[in-house]
């Protein structure tokens, strides 16, 4: 199920949201090495890519060993054989570049997509600010979720998708009625408004289906979006938020309206 | 005579349609079909643009009302449009040329942009594009012709860059043959609609003018069109009759209906969700699969559909919106016949994707806004509530 847009009004303009979509984008296409969208790799560039992945992207044994791989960190998984190995890194800043990288467009698109639909009204709901907080602390929490369970593991990690599960599990717990609309793979495609709780609810699921074989780091996206959802638990009660009417499950059963009168007949 | 829900209505109802004429419009003999006299349709006499009093049938053929809006004439336009992309081209060399021949993606993505920035504030800040001003012509919201709000012109310009170029951009950064065959289909696609709807359109507003209610005038245009005609040449407002039994129900309200619909559904949430869960995991069983899932869905909305429908005359959906679906003989909800047969083409129309564009069309052009549902179970889409009645005979005064 893909989801294409919600029906929250957006009261404020999302500037925080607006700023992550053009600072990942930005990185993608300008600054991350032009490998990275090119689907035949040269030699060079692929060592080029490989070189910036291990320069820019957080790799879980030099977080446990707290030192370089180029430093001597002993890392018993497996890693790109010939990789250059950046000498000078700064192993705490890649828990934070990590999240501004994207291994592909695809990679990129997917998570742009998600970013916009749900940050969206997140941000609308908490101000720029926390929204800003939740984001980065998401994909932290996700980051070491994934370190914590591959803890010697070389292979390094990329992408925003941790953070934006924390949006997600924001989503779910400040707005799980909120109707999505989505694109579902039910006969061909079609496209109809679902309550978020079930887009988000199968996402969330999905990862522990999750093919290891994949490459897809399963485990960042759950513990993102359980960091997100708790503290959106407590932001929600930190910023108040009088004007969104509530919910009120009661219109929906009892109608304030009756059938008109039939037309007499001439 | 209560329905079948049970609630009857109550004396005194009705919003002040339903009058005794049966099905005709409560209206003196000779009145016809416009608003009431002194408020409407041709101007007054001694105003603007319409024919000078005792201009006479009998001399020459009257020109028809949008000859006479100020709309810019096709040649400009085409010229306007020429020296623009060339201009555009010239800027974005510049930055191609920084950004290398390896980064296809960012040539595209800068493509866009440029395209969109170029449009979006020149006609914020000088109310046309370069080549526009060139031409003596100019860029206008419908009825204040001013120079076009800033939130308008980025939302022009970023369909322009995102439709017009595209294209072109794929077919000149990608390597291989496919890619361009592809980038050069979609640029004449896009191309031709564009152009052939700009043509074809009253007052020449395409597809890109039509959707954000703008249009392309003479640079020595007067700031405030005040023509009440001019509605007629547009779509900004689609008027919908009243049924018998109130006002149908306006575009915009049936589409927050179809928003809401699943709100008090979560069976049928969950059955749409197996489903999509099925279709993927089972992906090797090819069409099968998904020919099994999609009957199995349709069959759950048809079946939920027709229930509320007859029981309730409404879904979650149209409560919330504040309309009702009757019967369009009795102003009851439906039989659970003509409930079931409305709910299986609705079914088939809006979850088979090809047949959908069928439906959206349909419903817009159709009287009451009946759709080909609404034919087959003979029933129409009301507004019940007293604020979407307001909506809805305000849109239709408007």
């Amino acid at each position: 199920m893909l989801p294409l847009r919600d029906d929250a009004p957006t009261r404020n303009v999302p500037w925080a949201t607006y700023a992550l979509l053009v600072v990942n984008i930005v990185v993608f296409l300008f600054l991350q090495p032009a490998g990275y969208q090119n689907s035949d790799i040269s030699d060079r560039s692929a060592d080029e890519v490989d070189e910036y992945a291990y320069r820019w992207a957080a790799v879980p044994c030099e977080l446990a060993e707290r030192e370089s791989l180029a430093d001597g960190a002993e890392c018993t998984g497996e890693r790109e054989p010939d990789a250059i190995l950046p000498e000078d890194k700064n192993v705490w800043a890649t828990l934070v570049t990590h999240m501004f990288l994207h291994g592909n467009l695809l990679h990129l698109l997917g998570n742009m997509l998600f970013l916009w639909v749900f940050g969206n009204y997140v941000e609308d709901r908490l101000g720029p600010w926390p929204f800003l907080g939740l984001y980065l602390t998401s994909g932290l929490v996700a980051m070491l979720g994934h370190a914590a369970f591959n803890w010697h593991d070389a292979i390094p990690m990329l992408g925003a998708s941790g953070a934006i599960a924390g949006l997600l599990g924001a989503y779910l717990i400040l707005r799980p009625r909120g109707r999505i609309l989505v694109a579902t793979g039910v006969g061909g495609l079609q496209v109809i408004y679902v309550p978020a709780w079930s887009v988000l609810g199968l996402f969330f699921l999905e990862q522990f289906f999750i093919d290891e074989a994949s490459g897809v780091a399963w485990i960042a996206h759950a513990a993102g979006m359980v960091a997100g959802a708790l503290l959106a638990l407590v932001l929600a009660r930190l910023v108040a938020d009088p004007e969104m009417p509530r919910f009120d499950a009661a219109s929906t059963r009892s109608p304030n309206w009756t059938l008109p009168e039939a037309p007499p007949t001439a | 005579m209560p329905g079948p829900s049970g609630y009857g209505p109550p004396p005194g109802y009705g919003y002040g349609y339903g009058q005794p004429q049966g099905y005709g419009y409560p209206a003196p003999p000779g009145y016809g079909y416009g608003p009431p006299p002194g408020h409407g349709y041709g101007p007054p006499p001694g105003y603007g643009y319409g024919p000078p009093p005792g201009y006479g049938y009998g001399y020459a053929p009257q020109p028809s009302k949008a000859d006479l809006l100020p709309a810019a004439g096709l040649g400009r336009r085409a010229l306007a449009r020429t020296i623009d992309v060339l201009l555009a081209l010239v800027l974005l060399i510049i930055p191609f040329g920084m950004i290398g021949n390896d980064r296809p993606f960012a040539h595209v993505f800068l493509g866009i942009l440029g395209v969109a920035a170029y449009e979006a504030l020149f006609t914020t800040w000088t109310g046309a594009t370069p080549g526009k001003l060139v031409c003596n012509i100019r860029v206008a919201e419908l009825r204040l012709t001013g120079p076009l709000s800033p939130a308008a012109a980025v939302r022009r310009g970023l369909l322009i860059g995102v439709v017009l170029p595209i294209g072109a951009l794929v077919a000149f950064s990608e390597e291989d043959e496919a890619g361009v065959v592809v980038g050069l289909i979609w640029f004449a696609i896009a191309a031709t609609t564009v152009g052939l709807s700009t043509i074809l359109s009253p007052l020449h507003r395409g597809f890109h003018d039509r959707l954000f209610a703008t249009f392309v005038v003479q640079k020595a245009a007067p700031a405030f069109i005040d023509e009440p005609d001019l509605e007629r040449w547009t779509d900004i407002h689609v008027a919908p009759d009243p049924t018998p039994y109130g006002p149908s129900a306006t575009l915009d309200q049936r589409r927050r209906a179809r928003a809401s619909r699943l709100d008090d559904a979560p069976m049928l949430v969950l059955v749409l969700v197996a489903c999509a869960v099925i279709g993927t995991v089972f992906d090797g069983g090819g069409w099968w699969t998904v020919a099994i899932m999609w009957t199995i869905w349709l069959v759950a909305f048809v079946a939920d559909e027709t229930w509320r429908v007859a029981r309730f005359g409404a879904t979650a959906g149209h409560r919330r919106a504040g309309l009702a679906v009757v019967d369009i003989d009795t102003g009851e909800p439906p039989s659970p016949k003509r409930s079931f047969l409305r709910a299986a083409l609705l079914g088939l129309l809006l979850y088979t994707v090809v047949l959908l564009p069928v439906l959206a069309f349909w419903v817009r052009v159709a009287r009451f806004n009946r759709g080909p549902h609404d034919r087959i179970g003979r029933t129409a889409v009301v507004a019940i509530s007293r604020r979407a009645t307001e909506e809805a005979t305000h849109a239709a005064a408007a």
